[in-house]
């Protein structure tokens, strides 16, 4: 890991009886960037305002490159943030905003006219540089937020939901220039979301929080292949959670069926488990037919197509298994099929996924 | 909300308006003109309905309004006002009542504009004790619209605690063992007055240069002021005033409302002593003017007159009032007046003309800026 | 459409009792200032400037000016005083807010006149302070409070400051919090963020308030003539005397028409950035 930006050391923050974070300790490199994702109510924007220096720890500590700064008050810290609301002060236009920071700092006037052009250019907007920040649109009131903490480089940026007000349109194209911009500043983001989607395409590492306690920390691919726990798999993404029996041989037993599952290996013979399946991994075919989507090596079961939901790029299955569990499919349309005619409710059919695809939860 | 201002024509429309108004209005006067056909007709006393009087607060026994209320069997009631200006007002607006208590000039006013009626003085029982002094007065001749109710000087009264250095002049408001503890009566006819008084000046003297030095007189007076009030009980009382320009029956309020009444004492000044009355009238608007006279009547009777000078503190010049003022102020002679002995009318207030009149206000109002 | 003519019609009795309650006595203010006084001392209408001239007197022009800086004066006391109680109640009040609000209100559906005999009878010589500081040995004798400009201005101040806390509320509590994070945030130490950050976020509060209070408290005679002394004649003691002392009703209008075009001038200024500010939020 490259050098650490921020270290959390066992970080617990009260409010009167209510517990906001619970113990949690994270470390952060250097330039990354890193989501700290979970519903409202996680901890998550605690965590983060600890770190701006608007709440003080209850207890642990908070390294900003080496030095504990818990007890720093936010405008002495060399960080800054980009708030869920923006925060924009209305009565300055955008240059005046962009420039508050610097004039605070006493930055020489003219170091001040550059950086402030430069951060403007950095998020397209050097032609509303005079426009009062009630004539902007909501992304533009959103680049004038990261414009104004970016100009002060500071060593760590946060981000708190800076995409929620936007439209779905807007928020997938700044979560595209977010990311740019990040990788052409290299400053470090803490990005603090509650949407999966947003904080899998763009973090390198997420915490995925709940209850105030950090319940896994680790890339986007890890957290989503290899969830740890059922809060994680049900978080992120759609999971079919299925529970079984552990039975010798690496196999968990489901109602009458019996399939292998890999990485068994804390869980003793006769213990109730859960295991996960992403719907996106299950294959579906036609029974007696050539195998189409079904692969040799694949678990299989047989079930019945309970209900279709025609999602343009693919269709949503929600199967009936002879066992009476039921499990939900993706089945995404490629060129060699159409997904609109594929499947009738009622029909019979057969189901399968590579046993290396479930997901044991502790 | 973005447009609040009138467009130009709405200005101009608005103007024309305003000026078609003041050229209908003008020569007119601020009220309307009032019923006068009564104005003529000499009052006899008979009960020819409810009362409905119309007085300054706290200023008459309740017990006589109730006696003659249950003797009558009449209801009487009572509204105030906060100063004779408003009285006029209201009756100028043809606001109904039926006995009201106007100073000696505003008598003289009423009468002038008709506002008030002649009564039949030689019916009134209780009449014939009264002082000589209010007969056929100057504001109003052959006493036909007025009766006196209560009368006051105006003097100089302090608390001896702090002050002993009086010298019976009006040159005590000037006293500098009370300098910015003293108060002068917030009057324009008390304040130029005894600045006339001490100037050696007749008392309503219309003449500019003596009001001109007058007027330098206050303003060396209004420096060792520490107000203009006319709460003198309250700022004796209250120690706000260490010497104050009171009048008479206030000093006596004033000593009602402490443990060691000799704290507070009241002089006459030697260069003239302002005699202040006020008279009861009916006003031309009265519905009952019968009951209103028989009223007067009850109200100078000397057991009622005596009782109300113990209540409210101002000697009424009629047997009885006499009686009781005599008995309130006997340690202190300095407060009761002789009235007829005095028989000075130059020691009343009396602005005869308009011009003076606006000439003495504007002086106050100077002295007061 | 229809619909909309048919409400239309429910302005006419609000805008006739307007009417008639107060555009008309305005009116008839406005004739007689015009006029002048007969020989009874009645106020007759006419056609002459004499009372205006006699506005510009300079006699009247210390009372104009003092009345102007007693206002000021009270709407710096109220700023200062109302600031931080409002900025406390709407940041700090949580579920007691409208308790605290309420708390301030209420003591304003008193009579005005009679909360300032209220303070008569606190800070006169033999008062309640007066009493308690001779008794805790804080001053030697009884410290002179009423009967001085200091009183008056109090006075005002007491009287008006909730047309000051009001505003100031609503401005503080419909600001953003989180720009106040944003300032400190961006390297502003809590004095530097208040100057910077809270205080622009809240001037339209704060211009309304000094508005609000500055236009009553300047044309007020009630606290002058109650805790004034002999050099706090304020322009409101002026009008009134001439109504109910002087019997000249005419200069009465007169000077109270000079004083609601001074304060017009005040209101047309407040409206027209409070408009702006309105149209800059839509």
């Amino acid at each position: 890991m490259a050098e650490e930006a921020i270290r959390i050391e066992n970080v617990t923050k009260r409010f009167g009886d209510f517990t906001a974070v619970d113990d949690v300790d994270l470390s952060i490199a250097q330039g990354e960037f890193f989501s700290l994702l979970g519903p409202s109510g996680c901890g998550k924007t605690t965590t983060l305002r600890m770190l701006a220096g608007f709440e003080v720890p209850t207890a642990g500590r908070i390294l900003l490159e080496g030095d504990p700064v818990e007890d720093v008050p936010p405008h002495q810290r060399n960080v800054n943030m980009v708030f869920q609301s923006y925060a924009l002060f209305e009565h300055l236009d955008v240059q005046g905003n962009v420039a508050f920071g610097l004039k605070r700092k006493k930055v020489a006037k003219d170091e001040i006219v550059t950086r402030v052009a430069e951060a403007l250019e950095l998020v397209d907007l050097s032609s509303r540089a005079a426009a009062r920040p009630n004539e902007l649109s909501g992304g533009q009131r959103q680049r004038v937020a990261l414009a104004r903490a970016l100009v002060n480089r500071p060593r760590v940026l946060l981000l708190d939901e800076p995409l929620g007000a936007l439209d779905l349109k807007l928020r997938r194209q700044m979560q595209i220039e977010l990311k740019a911009i990040q990788r052409e500043v290299g400053i470090t983001f803490v990005y603090v979301t509650h949407d999966q989607e947003e904080a899998l395409s763009m973090s390198d590492r997420i915490a995925v929080m709940s209850d105030g306690r950090v319940a896994q920390c680790g890339p986007p691919e890890e957290i989503y292949e290899h969830p740890r726990e059922e809060f994680v798999a049900g978080f992120i993404g759609v999971s079919n959670l299925l529970e079984g029996k552990v039975e010798p041989g690496g196999k968990v037993r489901i109602g009458d069926d019996c399939l292998p599952v890999p990485g068994l290996d804390g869980a003793g013979n006769g213990d109730t488990i859960q295991i996960a399946v992403r719907p996106e991994k299950v294959a579906v075919d036609e029974i007696g037919a050539d195998a189409y989507a079904i692969e040799p090596d694949m678990f299989t079961v047989e079930g019945e197509i309970e209900s279709k939901v025609y999602l343009g790029v693919g269709n949503q299955l929600t199967l009936k298994l002879g066992n009476g569990s039921r499990l939900v499919a993706l089945e995404q349309a490629t060129y060699r099929m159409r997904a609109d005619e594929q499947w009738e409710v009622g029909q019979k059919v057969k189901v399968g996924w590579h046993p290396e695809h479930c997901m044991v939860l502790s | 909300m973005g447009d609040i201002g009138l467009n130009r024509r709405q200005l101009l429309l608005a103007g024309a308006g305003l000026l078609a108004t003041a050229y209908g209005l003008s020569g007119c006067t601020v009220e309307r003109p009032i019923d006068k056909s009564a104005a003529g007709d000499v009052v006899e006393p008979k009960i020819d309905g409810d009362l409905m009087i119309f007085n300054w607060a706290q200023y008459m026994d309740p017990s006589i309004k109730k006696s003659f209320a249950d003797k009558y069997g009449v209801a009487v009631n009572e509204v105030n006002f906060d100063n004779l200006e408003a009285m006029m007002t209201k009756l100028r607006a043809g606001g109904s009542y039926d006995l009201i208590f106007p100073s000696t000039e505003y008598v003289l006013r009423l009468r002038n504009e008709q506002l008030i009626r002649p009564f039949n003085r030689s019916r009134l029982k209780n009449a014939d004790t009264l002082s000589k002094f209010y007969d056929d007065p100057w504001y109003d001749p052959n006493s036909e619209f007025s009766v006196p109710y209560a009368y006051y000087t105006t003097g100089i009264a302090w608390n001896t605690n702090e002050v002993d250095t009086l010298t019976g002049s009006w040159n005590d408001l000037s006293n500098e063992q009370a300098w910015g503890r003293i108060f002068m009566l917030d009057d324009f006819q008390e304040g130029i007055g005894q600045a006339n008084l001490l100037n050696g000046f007749y008392l309503n003297t219309d003449k500019s240069d003596q009001l001109q030095t007058s007027k330098d007189t206050l303003l060396d007076q209004k420096k060792g002021l520490r107000g203009f009030s006319t709460n003198s009980v309250q700022n004796l009382v209250s120690g706000a005033a260490a010497l104050t320009q009171a009048w008479n029956g206030d000093v006596v309020n004033a000593r009602n409302q402490v443990d060691d009444p000799s704290i507070f004492a009241y002089e006459t000044c030697k260069e003239g002593v302002p005699v202040g009355s006020d008279l009861m009238c009916i006003p031309i608007t009265s519905k009952s003017p019968g009951t209103a006279m028989m009223f007067m009547d009850w109200v100078l009777k000397p057991e009622n007159a005596y009782k109300n000078v113990m209540w409210n503190g101002y000697p009424m010049p009629v047997a009885g009032g006499r009686e009781a003022f005599a008995k309130l102020v006997k340690d202190d002679p300095s407060i009761d007046v002789n009235l007829d002995q005095l028989a000075d009318s130059a020691m009343e207030y009396r602005l005869d003309s308009p011009e003076a009149r606006q000439e003495w206000t504007r002086i106050w109002t100077e002295v007061k800026a | 459409m229809t619909s909309k003519r048919f409400w239309d019609w429910f302005i006419f009795p609000g805008g006739v009792w307007i009417a008639l309650l107060f555009a008309v006595p305005l009116c008839l203010v406005l004739a007689l200032s015009f006029g002048h006084v007969d020989d009874f001392g009645r106020g007759v209408y006419g056609f002459t400037l004499d009372n205006y001239k006699d506005v510009f007197d300079p006699t009247y022009v210390p009372v104009l000016l003092r009345s102007v800086g007693y206002a000021l004066a009270t709407v710096i006391l109220c700023l200062l005083v109302g600031y931080p109680v409002a900025y406390f109640i709407a940041r700090h009040g949580g579920r007691y807010r409208y308790a605290l609000l309420a708390a301030l209100v209420i003591p304003f559906f008193v009579n005005y006149l009679v909360r300032t005999y209220a303070w008569v009878a606190l800070l006169s010589d033999q008062g309640l302070v007066n009493n308690l500081l001779v008794d805790l040995g804080l001053s030697q004798q009884p410290i002179q409070f009423i009967n001085t400009p200091f009183a008056v201005i109090g006075g005002l101040v007491y009287g008006y400051i909730i047309f000051m806390i009001l505003p100031l509320y609503g401005s503080i509590e419909r600001m953003d919090p989180s720009v106040i994070e944003a300032g400190k945030d961006l390297y502003g130490s809590p004095f530097r963020t208040f100057l910077h950050v809270t205080l622009p976020a809240t001037q339209a509060g704060i211009l309304a308030g000094c508005v609000l209070v500055f236009l009553p408290a300047v044309g007020d005679f009630v606290s002058a003539q109650l805790l004034g002394g002999p050099d706090t004649y304020m322009v409101g003691n002026l009008i009134q005397d001439q109504f109910f002392a002087a019997s000249n009703w005419p200069f009465g209008s007169a000077l109270t028409v000079i004083m609601m075009l001074f304060l017009a001038v005040w209101m047309v200024f407040y409206l027209r950035r409070a408009s702006r500010g309105e149209a800059e939020v839509l």
